[in-house]
């Protein structure tokens, strides 16, 4: 399993690196409808999920959990309206991983991905291939985003 | 021997409760078949000694739901066997209000971030999930 310190811009963490049958980036993203789609999925992730954690954390059990950080949700809502306006594939899911940060995960048939926006400010994108962790790669987040 | 102590066979189910919380996003059958590795990441608070999970020999699914809280929660079935193949420790650890715990010891709140491909593959281990179940008990 490779670590690595990577100096890189948020999109380039979202470019697909998981191919869906060999499918290219501009063939995944060809047609008008499928962007459409798309760019609703994510509307959907940031408005339903994203946003209102931030105005309502008390949507969680917060004897078992600790809600996402506001810093957190911002910089994942950012991420996540350049990801939508630069036309790629929105995550499977987006959840909390109950310490104040948030995850994005994705399933393909060459396998799993999770970006991880951890509580205390580090941006790490965890790979699996074939039930094995390959990767995981640390991204520094600029303390613009931090509280 | 106690059952509570009694050898966990590989051929024996094991269920996880896993909240159905919709904010949390833990499982959702609609986009996949698979809890989130999330459902399966020891709580930095409470899963000081191992992740829980019960023998399904000794409970029923609705007693595993069982809580004060009026919350509902998703039963994840998985077995001994598979569990032990991915290389977790699985130990009985009674509890004197739900029979049939047991920690999977090698997965703690102290090595949670130490853990993700054990977690991932639990997750897609599962056999099924059932539920949601809703049992408020006041005690």
């Amino acid at each position: 399993m490779t670590t690595v310190e990577a100096n890189i811009t948020i999109t380039e963490i979202m470019s697909p690196p998981l191919q869906t049958k060999g499918a290219s980036h501009d063939e995944l993203s060809s047609t008008h409808a499928d962007g459409h789609n798309r760019s609703q999925k994510w509307d959907f992730w940031i408005d339903n999920y994203l946003v209102e954690w931030g105005r309502n954390p008390s949507l969680f059990d917060t004897t078992e959990i600790k809600p996402p950080s506001k810093s957190i949700i911002h910089l994942a809502c950012r991420l996540a309206r350049e990801s939508r306006d630069a036309g790629l594939a929105p995550p499977l899911r987006i959840v909390p991983d109950g310490e104040g940060g948030i995850s994005f995960e994705r399933k393909s048939e060459s396998g799993f991905q999770s970006l991880n926006f951890l509580a205390e400010g580090i941006v790490e994108l965890l790979t699996f291939q074939n039930s094995k962790l390959v990767a995981r790669e640390n991204f520094s987040v600029p303390p613009l985003f931090m509280d | 021997m106690t059952e509570a102590y009694d050898p966990i066979s590989d051929d024996e189910l094991l269920y996880r409760r896993i909240s159905t919380n919709k904010q949390l996003n833990y499982y959702n059958p609609d986009i996949d078949p698979n809890p989130s590795p999330k459902a399966f990441r020891p709580n930095h608070k409470f899963d000081l000694t191992g992740l829980s999970l019960y023998r399904a020999k000794y409970i029923r699914p609705q007693q595993v739901a069982e809580n004060d809280r009026e919350a509902k929660y998703f039963i994840a079935v998985l077995r001994a066997g598979d569990v032990r193949a991915l290389g977790a420790i699985i130990e009985p650890c009674p509890d004197e209000n739900k029979p049939g715990h047991v920690e999977i010891t090698n997965l703690r709140s102290d090595n949670r971030r130490d853990t993700d491909e054990l977690q991932f593959n639990l997750a897609e281990s599962c056999l099924e999930v059932l539920g949601p179940f809703s049992m408020t008990v006041h005690r």
